[in-house]
């Protein structure tokens, strides 16, 4: 019972912020997965894209209802995603994912500055 | 063009396991000046097709526990729906502020994310942490872990 109000409490969570703010949500699921779970990272990751799968799409149709959903930009964007995914996941293993986590998390944190004041 | 471009780019970070889709909503409200409310659904939309093909890939590495993703998917769900209504109550303004303390909060973590996981290392919780964003396995405290999967199981009845 105990595990199952976990489980209940990290969907709805995770599920919360992909409605909300229109981002995946594997940032909150897969440590969540890792740390409260004890699941290993790569099963964590796969398991949580099937997931954020039926989140989004309930997710998008809530937009797309609200008349927030602008499906040619969204196609422009998909179309340079798929390519850029491919050529993603070939660099993956030569280049070093450590900096550029630290370089974007900088990034973010401009970004998130610039959004909030 | 410049879409395509901002496309290409967070599709490379996202296949290189680095949180480009969080990136994505700024790109596209101060590169492109979409609405805050617009930003976040193109950010759902496209992530549909993407997952689709990267469920399929990790499904035949054996690495999607469908069960375990069911009961997770069940909270996420109802989430979600609270989530999107709150979103699209919201004045554009206001949820962008709250975008942006969110951003900030993940900004930190990836970038201090690193040595959280190497003091849970000297704790003894965590073996090779390094290893994480080769998408390596990190062997986890077993008794933690198989503790978890007994109660998962138990569950399932």
């Amino acid at each position: 019972m105990q595990n199952m109000a976990k489980l209940g409490f990290i969907g709805l969570i995770s599920g919360m912020v992909n409605g909300l703010l229109g981002i995946g949500g594997g940032t909150i699921l897969i440590p969540a997965m890792i740390f409260l779970l004890g699941e290993k990272q790569h099963k964590a990751h796969g398991t949580s894209l099937a997931i954020i799968l039926p989140t989004a799409l309930v997710s998008a149709l809530i937009y797309y209802f609200h008349s927030y959903l602008d499906l040619n930009l969204t196609l422009k964007v998909v179309s340079g995603a798929v390519i850029g995914g491919y050529i993603g996941a070939k660099l993956m293993s030569r280049i070093p994912a450590k900096s550029l986590k630290k370089l974007f998390g900088i990034f973010m944190i401009v970004a998130g500055l610039r959004m909030v004041f | 063009m410049l879409i395509f471009v901002i496309g290409l780019l967070m599709g490379i970070l996202s296949g290189l396991a680095i949180g480009g889709g969080t990136l994505l909503v700024p790109a596209l409200i101060y590169l492109v000046g979409t609405e805050q409310h617009i930003a976040q659904g193109v950010s759902l939309a496209a992530f549909i097709p993407t997952a689709i093909v990267a469920v399929i890939t990790h499904h035949h590495q054996g690495n999607v526990k469908f069960r375990l993703a069911g009961y997770l998917a069940i909270g996420s769900i109802v989430g979600a729906v609270f989530g999107s209504l709150i979103a699209s109550s919201l004045d554009a303004q206001v949820l962008k502020k709250i975008f942006g303390i969110f951003l900030i909060g993940m900004g930190i973590y990836e970038y201090v994310g690193k040595s959280k996981l190497e003091r849970l290392k000297e704790k003894g919780g965590l073996k090779e942490p390094s290893s994480q964003q080769m998408g390596k396995v990190i062997p986890l405290h077993k008794p933690l872990r198989t503790k978890a999967k007994a109660e998962v199981k138990v569950k399932k009845k």
